[in-house]
């Protein structure tokens, strides 16, 4: 309770402390007047002996105070009322800091909740993905035979597929997951119960689980749901349960799961064709991940022979076990870490100008801080009170920056590649708001320290002698300024460079010929349920009975089929053997793209025949086995020599040794040119394109249209024309070629629109802090140019020397931050095509722009600097 | 550990413990006298000393401190720690005799 009656007690305490130290001073003057001094000398010497009375007597002072609480209050009252008497100054420097403090807080946003937030499941840092892809049986007998996993789990691709509705089919995300991938997660039903081990057999299988959010969507959260069938690609499955809300798994849009189910006694079932699951695993306790995947790859070699046939001992022989968070934030945590650089250096840039205009307030303070020199304050504690006072503003300016991302992280999310993960998940959590109350007492201290440990050190008698009025600008005055203005210019070099390159990367991204045709073609999804091609040859007449019907729409030139188009991330392997090419025990099997296709494809798409012929509509009978391959697939199987008439023969199990059986393998019968099928920025793969035939039918093709009317016209006929032969078949997913190759460099497009937009403000603000100085500097100089004016000056040299001033600033900023801009374009390697880091065509254009800038930002004071008049500016004195 | 000691002969006020210090230490140590205070102070408020306004002899009102019980023990304290620390270092400082 001490403290409580100090306190009380304190009052007294400093005034005996006060009058202590004035009874030893009269004391000391009467000792030294007794030795014969003057009144006058006595009380000079008496109070040097005695040090800083004030300082003193505050020291004494602290004793009684909780040290720095104490002390900073007073700090924090005067902060505060300077900070409503410099209006002007406050509102600049808020604003200013906000930008930079907003900007850094929403990426930190995107970075904290997608990047650092845990995944919503019990214990998820033991979650692991387990890299390769899988026939169900392999991730089965994994989870028999691992001892480093509690559980392992299996799930297949995410698949569209048609949901039952009153009208036509509903287009809806699904997967196909283990019966025990609930456990695995450890996560409870938010209604029914998720799946029993009896649903992994085939005939008790036929059940659902929904997300919460489709749920909502599509049963209008109606707790009665449970038990009812949906029917589900022409399955009926009955509801079991309802995953917890903000449960995505296992991909973003997964509407609902349905179990991974096996034939009794049927091995080809369990370890065939195809090869999509993927595998997740809990760690037990104790267990790393990296003992995880050395079991996992010491198991492979035991568990191979479980393959009814023989596996190549190279297949996902390097699969690597990595935390599930990790494996779902991927490539994004560079990215975003590059905007949060990009935002990082915006805010330095805030700094400098802030830190500028407290430097030139500090010009009219100067005496206010000889005063307090003069009164006995000390270095460190005028240097705390003006610290006080920036972090003060910085916190402001932190509440202004935190209100502002709040309200643009919605934008912001919209600009981010449409493949960012965890995207429902971004909000402000309590994460965000330390990182802005840190950044902003950071801000306050970085833009707060100089001009403080300047005006703390002020030349106390020359100070309070001079007016602070002179006839010329002392230039030493203004070095530290311009110091600043440099390394703002620097920065912002370094983000407008950064954004540069990307933009460049962008347009050469746009300027590669993806390989096919793009103007004028529609393409639309049809698609019939996923069980329809039980039926065989049901799907392959349906689809040929829609691309007879299309031919017929208005408008309509050309009509083709396709089962995925190029360029959407989504392509079907085709792996196979081919002649000529012999596959020992070890190796697995060649891949390509494969496409099946009708007959009009190449010509529709506009690829060029370069050997032999193209496919028929004979060769949809099945009997001539005719595949077209690309030249790429020519030259690498076959070179130099003709492809027509060798033969490759899929293998989707690859067993080993490769087996080549000329009596049912396809024959080549021509060569296409190359097209880009997986992302512009990448090279010519390997292509395969196999007719519609009754075997390869699919259940879902893309019509592709080649018209002259309008997307939605061409779409609304191809919507009539399927309705026709089948009301209920969807036909979803309209998009002209455009927007698929568009769509496919997206990531591209959306981080260089981030950095433009961040470059855009580094160069505004530091465009700024160029504009401020510089009129800073000519009101400093009135008297010195009404002078020279007066002496007969010409205007126009006047002008010249106040943008030459700002120049030399440009000049200078920009190289610095070209050498800046140096180092950090090798960080941004990864994110670049066709474009070295050191692009010559942007590190030309960014300086220019820089210099523009400056004779810009100049230009307005120059102006006024001419347009000074003599005799005003002499007699202001 | 100085005052402390000074107080121990006799209670002072401020300024003759300043006088005191400098005479017993043969004006050795010179320190700026203002600096006693926020030392008595920090002692006050640590219990180490006990403060009285009085009169003094030239009939001045002056604040004289005296020594508490706490504060003669921290005292010794303080001293056999000076002491064992002045041994240290004068056994560093001599010259090594093997």
């Amino acid at each position: 309770m001490r403290w409580l009656r100090n306190l009380f007690s304190r009052d007294k305490a400093y005034d005996d402390l006060a009058e202590e130290i004035r009874q030893h001073l009269g004391e000391r003057v009467e000792a030294l007047m007794a030795e014969g001094m003057s009144r006058k000398e006595a009380e000079h010497k008496a109070r040097r002996e005695f040090g800083n009375v004030t300082l003193m007597e505050e020291r004494g002072r602290e004793a009684w105070q909780w040290p720095t609480l104490d002390s900073l209050w007073p700090d924090v009252r005067f902060g505060l009322r300077q900070i409503v008497r410099y209006r002007a100054f406050t509102i600049m420097a808020v604003a200013t800091l906000a930008l930079g403090i907003g900007a850094n807080t929403a990426i930190f946003t995107l970075i904290d909740s997608i990047m650092l937030r845990p995944l919503p499941y019990p214990q998820q840092e033991r979650l692991m993905r387990i890299s390769g892809n899988f026939p169900k049986g392999w991730v089965r007998a994994y989870q028999e035979h691992a001892q480093s996993f509690s559980s392992i789990s299996g799930y297949g691709p995410d698949a569209e597929s048609n949901v039952e509705g009153a009208v036509a089919a509903e287009r809806v995300f699904g997967s196909a997951v283990s019966t025990n991938v609930f456990d695995t997660l450890g996560i409870h039903p938010a209604l029914g119960s998720f799946f029993s081990p009896e649903n992994e057999i085939v005939g008790r299988d036929l059940v659902v689980v929904l997300s919460y959010g489709y749920w909502q969507q599509r049963f209008a959260g109606d707790p009665r749901v449970i038990g009812q069938t949906v029917r589900i690609d022409g399955v009926s499955r009955k509801i079991l349960g309802v995953m917890p809300q903000g449960i995505r798994f296992p991909y973003a849009d997964t509407q609902f799961v349905v179990p991974v189910s096996f034939k009794g006694g049927d091995t080809t079932d369990a370890w065939g064709h195809p090869f999509d699951k993927r595998a997740i695993g809990r760690l037990k306790d104790g267990v790393t991940a990296a003992a995880a995947q050395a079991e996992w790859r010491r198991l492979h070699s035991l568990l191979l022979p479980l393959f009814p046939w023989v596996m190549p001992t190279d297949w996902e022989a390097g699969t690597t076990v990595t935390s599930l968070l990790d494996s779902i934030i991927g490539d994004t945590g560079p990215r975003l870490l590059l905007l949060l650089g990009a935002v990082g250096l915006i805010l330095l840039i805030a700094c400098a100008n802030v830190a500028n205009l407290t430097l030139a307030r500090a010009a009219s303070r100067e005496r206010e801080m000889a005063i307090r020199g003069a009164l006995g304050a000390s270095g460190w504690r005028i240097i705390r009170q003006l610290l006080v006072e920036s972090v003060l503003l910085g916190l402001l300016a932190g509440i202004a920056g935190l209100s502002a991302a709040a309200l643009s992280l919605r934008a912001l999310t919209r600009l981010l590649p449409a493949d960012t993960p965890r995207m429902a998940d971004v909000g402000l959590h309590w994460g965000v708001f330390v990182f802005a109350a840190v950044a902003s007492v950071l801000t306050g201290v970085i833009f707060g320290l100089v001009p403080a440990m300047r005006m703390a050190s002020p030349h106390l008698q020359k100070s309070l002698r001079s007016g602070g009025l002179s006839v010329a600008g002392r230039g030493s005055q203004f070095r530290l300024s311009m110091l600043l203005v440099v390394g703002q210019i620097g920065l912002s070099v370094v983000v407008i460079t950064a954004a540069g390159l990307m933009l460049h990367s962008l347009y050469s991204l746009s300027q590669v010929n993806p390989g096919f045709r793009t103007e004028r073609i529609v393409t639309a999804e049809v698609s019939l349920d996923a069980s329809a091609c039980r039926q065989p040859g049901y799907c392959q007449a349906f689809f040929q009975q829609v691309e007879q019907k299309a031919r017929t729409i208005a408008g309509v030139e050309n009509v083709a089929l396709v089962d995925t188009l190029p360029m959407t991330g989504w392509d079907l392997s085709y792996i196979y053997d081919a002649e000529g090419h012999p596959r020992d025990a070890k190796q697995i099997a060649k891949q390509a793209a494969g496409r099946t296709v009708s007959t009009e494809y190449f010509e529709t798409v506009g690829l060029k025949l370069l050997r032999g012929r193209l496919l028929t509509d004979s060769d949809q009978s099945g009997t001539s086995r005719a595949a077209v391959i690309n030249e790429k697939m020519a030259e690498t199987l076959w070179p130099g020599q003709d492809p027509i008439g060798e033969h490759i023969e899929e293998v989707a199990d690859e067993p080993s040794p490769g087996l080549l059986n000329p009596n049912v393998a396809s024959v080549v019968v021509g060569v296409v040119s190359n097209t880009h099928h997986d992302s512009l920025a990448g090279g010519f793969d390997e292509e395969v394109y196999l007719p519609m035939t009754r075997e390869n039918e699919q259940p879902q093709m893309i019509v592709i249209l080649q018209s002259r009317v309008g997307t939605t016209q061409a779409a609304d006929g191809l919507r009539r024309a399927v309705a026709e032969i089948d009301p209920l078949v969807p036909v979803t997913h309209v998009r002209t070629m455009d927007q698929v190759v568009a769509a496919s460099n997206s990531t591209s497009r959306s981080l260089a629109i981030l950095l433009l937009g961040f470059g855009v403000l580094a160069v505004g603000v530091g465009s700024v802090g160029v504009y401020s100085l510089i009129a800073y500097v000519v009101s400093w100089r009135t008297r010195e140019i009404g002078l020279r004016l007066a002496l007969g000056a010409p205007r126009w040299q006047i002008v010249r020397a106040v943008v030459k001033q700002s120049l030399v600033l440009a000049i200078a900023g920009s190289v610095a931050g070209l050498a800046g801009a140096v180092v950090c374009a090798h960080l941004l390697r990864r994110f670049l095509f066709e474009v070295q880091p050191f692009d010559p065509l942007t590190y030309c254009v960014v300086p220019v722009l820089m210099l523009l800038l400056a004779v810009t930002a100049a230009w307005v004071p120059a102006r006024r600097a001419a347009s000074i008049d003599p005799m005003v500016a002499l007699r202001s004195e | 550990m100085m005052v402390l000691q000074s107080l121990r002969r006799q209670p002072m006020h401020g300024y003759a413990l300043v006088q005191h210090i400098k005479q017993r230490s043969n004006e050795l140590l010179q320190v700026e006298e203002g600096s006693l205070y926020p030392a008595l102070q920090r002692m006050l408020r640590d219990g180490l000393v006990k403060a009285e306004w009085k009169t003094s002899a030239t009939n001045r009102r002056v604040r004289e401190y005296s020594i508490t019980a706490a504060g003669g023990r921290h005292l010794e304290r303080e001293k056999s720690r000076f002491e064992q620390m002045l041994a240290g270092i004068h056994l560093v400082l001599s010259p090594t005799e093997s």
